[in-house]
């Protein structure tokens, strides 16, 4: 009996070795292409698809040429949540060598001393306020030090559908809009937006010329209607954050008017109606918006859902007319614990400093971006083989966003894929260049601001009294990340 | 074998899921427990500051906010589904046709991932294409715009909430099934109706079994998440559909709050333990154990 249950007793522990056996073999681990011989550094970056796809080509490009000369591998780790992700890492001292954050995270992360800095670094490679676009480069400094470099920057523009404008032509004209030029005011874009919209005959809305939204469907940047009016997130003065002053309080009213003059539900109810925005069925691609405000991206989604579409791009329209810029970017940061800090920095240096590259794409068929680009002749339009761009500038060429440089190769803007992408640089580099103020409670307060614009766009509240009540909880916040910072004998922001 | 012996082969068997709880639960529940009374962002050392975190939750509006309305949820919500799936379960316990069918149709829609769950109910609620406001349009009434108005986010998570009655059915099931047929004899003999039959028998009978998915019901109810966290991020307008976990796992993770974080784990534990110890004060005197006491 002793004998059977023994037996048994094996069995059962055997079953169990099973699955821990399997966990060993076949659970997490990194790509395992790493020769034997190189020092790994740890990448983990958000992208997916072609954004993901042209990162990790110009990885496979660095660990082929420097990278092989150096002894170090780059190992690209697709990771979501990352900024979350990174942080528990770095807390439990596994830190990845080399991470892609948002500009946000720079302030919270470095006034939790979770990253390293980068200025010494930085200023031997020659990546400083001289050379980086003045708006990316003081994205990524916390209180005079450097955390991070740019990535992939971007600025938001007016993307408008040409084809609608004309199509409404005469409509426009009697209205005092002109067809041939989008609007430049935030007056004139809910001028144009009347026109262009249109309703189904059982009064259901069709078409809206614009849509501010929320950040689920095409409101993406919902924070941005007090900068349109010349306010400004950030007194750097009284180190105060600031969402209920004037120009705030104008921008918003513009959004609560814009919604009532289409009917508050009947908006709401057309809002409901968008499909995913990052689907051949975005409203701006079958024609159900007109105009959208949206970064360089934005050219790529037209080129890959709606190619037809004869488009054009604008500074996004303000309340005076003066071009003011909303810019932001995907930034790399080298976490504090990062085994290989010296080797991450190798491969972040070589993105900025490396002499101009081009990258194959790998694949049987040659592809834009890799082989070759589609060059704008006289006669039309003219596929020429990809000129070298230095790494830093062929990512954000790939991505269709404008570069970090201050000082770009000369073929970057000229045989750039969006058409747009003068504007977005331009705007980059306009004194009127805003972003999001360099606190490390940002995200928290942006949550607060979000649900006073949440309830302004449902008709839920009066404008001023909503934004006095959300500055209230605003100072709230910051005087207890001010404390917070305190006790560890820090100052905030 | 010698009784020491069998003590650590005991010990050596159950040793993976003692180190597991220990590593995962105690040691985690007991560093909140201390974390509650400091300030810690994860990466800094923890500074103890007392009761500080019970001060700020103490006048933090946000705290209030999600407190009312996972409350308003709980109360609203677990009755409702319990009433529900009572009633399913006695309709699915009686001899209707298809009756395997039904009851695999009504448990079906539990096996469906959560987040499967929330990406199609967006459209079950959605304003103009729903299929809700689609079949209230046939009727002749204009439905709401279920998730970005105010006033019907909170009654949308709670009309969710009963899709996944499934569990609580077979279970009543169950209790239905075990209830001796005698008693219905006797009690249709002495000429007790269906409401009486249902009100003196069914009820008393099934009554551990409701007890049973009252408690279930309170530690989930209490901590919904997911599934508003996927259909209405933030809460919606007004914050109206802003529950209790999912501004803990804000403050926790998208804020670094740890500490505070910890603090409202624990008031969040402290409820759940509360409403639970209630409800066995209650079952003393309306749970009827066959074969205890009366």
């Amino acid at each position: 009996m002793t004998g059977v249950r023994g037996i048994i007793q094996w069995l059962i522990g055997a079953a169990m070795l099973v699955p821990a056996l399997g966990l060993v073999l076949l659970g997490p681990s990194s790509s395992g292409t790493a020769p034997p011989d190189r020092v790994v550094v740890t990448y983990w970056e958000k992208w997916t698809d072609f954004e993901g796809e042209a990162m990790r080509r110009l990885v496979a490009k660095f660990n082929d040429t420097v990278g092989r000369n150096k002894g170090i591998y780059v190992d690209y780790v697709v990771t979501t949540q990352i900024d979350i992700k990174t942080l528990i890492a770095t807390v439990a001292a596994d830190a990845p060598d080399l991470a892609g954050l948002w500009p946000h995270n720079v302030s919270s992360f470095a006034a939790k001393a979770a990253l390293q800095p980068l200025d010494a670094r930085a200023e031997a490679a020659g990546i400083n306020a001289d050379t980086v676009i003045p708006v990316y480069y003081e994205q990524c400094r916390y209180h005079g030090s450097l955390y991070a470099v740019p990535l992939t920057p971007w600025s938001l523009a007016l993307y408008y559908n040409k084809g609608l404008f004309r199509e409404h032509a005469a409509e426009l004209a009697a209205a005092g809009c002109d067809a041939d030029r989008p609007p430049r005011t935030l007056a004139e874009l809910a001028a144009y937006s009347r026109i262009l919209h249109r309703r189904s005959p059982t009064g259901e809305i069709e078409r809206l010329g614009f849509l501010p939204g929320i950040p689920e469907t095409v409101g993406w940047y919902w924070l941005t209607w007090g900068l349109w009016c010349g306010g400004s997130f950030f007194d750097p003065a009284s180190g105060t954050i600031r969402v209920d002053s004037e120009p705030y309080v104008r921008g918003y009213e513009w959004v609560r008017n814009y919604a009532l003059q289409f009917g508050q539900a009947d908006v709401l109810r057309f809002e409901s109606s968008l499909a995913n925005f990052n689907s051949p069925d975005n409203p701006f691609m079958i024609g159900r918006l007109a105009m959208v405000q949206q970064g360089p991206w934005f050219a790529n989604m037209i080129r890959q859902y709606a190619p037809e579409i004869d488009y054009g791009v604008a500074p996004f329209p303000t309340e005076d007319g003066s071009p003011i810029a909303y810019c932001g970017q995907d930034v790399l940061v080298i976490p504090r614990g990062a085994r290989h800090a010296d080797e991450a920095w190798a491969f972040v240096e070589w993105l900025y400093t490396s002499e101009p590259i081009t990258v194959p794409s790998g694949r049987p068929e040659p592809e834009p971006g890799y082989e070759y680009y589609w060059a704008k002749t006289p006669s039309g339009r003219e596929r020429r083989p990809m000129p070298p761009l230095r790494p830093v500038e062929w990512l954000c060429w790939i991505h269709y966003k404008n570069g970090p440089l201050v000082r770009p190769s000369p073929d970057f803007l000229a045989t750039h894929p969006n058409p747009g992408v003068q504007i977005h640089d331009q705007l980059a580099r306009s004194p009127l260049a805003r972003t999001e103020p360099p606190v490390p409670n940002w995200t928290e307060v942006l949550e607060e601001f979000m649900a006073a614009y949440r309830d302004i766009w449902a008709g839920r509240s009066d404008v001023r009294q909503r934004l006095q009540k959300c500055q209230g909880r605003i100072d709230a916040l910051v005087a207890q990340a001010r404390s917070n910072q305190q006790r560890y004998g820090e100052v905030y922001p | 074998m010698t009784s020491l012996r069998r003590i650590l082969t005991g010990l050596l068997w159950i040793g993976p899921w003692l180190i597991g709880f220990a590593l995962f639960t105690l040691v985690p529940l007991t560093a909140a427990g201390v974390l509650a009374f400091c300030q810690f962002d994860g990466l800094r050392r923890p500074i103890f500051t007392g009761l500080e975190n019970a001060r700020v939750l103490w006048s933090d509006p946000l705290f209030w906010k999600v407190l009312s309305n996972t409350a308003t949820y709980a109360a609203v919500a677990l009755p409702l589904g319990a009433i529900l799936a009572l009633a399913l379960a006695v309709l699915l316990n009686a001899r209707i046709p298809g009756r395997t069918l039904w009851r695999a149709l009504i448990f079906l829609p539990t096996l469906t991932p959560l987040v499967a769950s929330a990406m199609i109910w967006m459209w079950m609620f959605n304003g103009r294409y729903g299929l809700i406001n689609q079949a209230l349009g046939v009727l002749g009434v204009e439905g709401p715009n279920w998730l970005s108005d105010p006033r019907w986010t909170m009654p949308s998570m709670v009309l969710l909430s009963l899709w996944s009655v499934g569990h609580a059915v077979v279970i009543y099931l169950a209790g239905l099934q075990d209830v001796p047929r005698s008693l219905y004899e006797a009690a249709h003999v002495d000429g007790a109706g269906a409401m009486a039959r249902l009100w003196h028998i069914t009820l008393p009978m099934v009554s551990p079994a409701i007890f049973f998915n009252v408690v279930v019901g309170i530690i989930f109810v209490w901590q919904v998440f997911a599934v508003p966290q996927i259909m209405i991020p933030g809460g919606g307008p007004g914050r109206n559909a802003y529950f209790y976990t999912m501004y803990l796992y804000d403050v926790a993770f998208r804020y670094q709050r740890f500490g505070y974080a910890c603090l409202l784990s624990g008031v969040q534990l402290g409820i759940i333990l509360l409403l639970t110890v209630l409800a066995f004060r209650l079952s003393r005197r309306l749970v009827h154990y066959r074969g205890v006491g009366g």
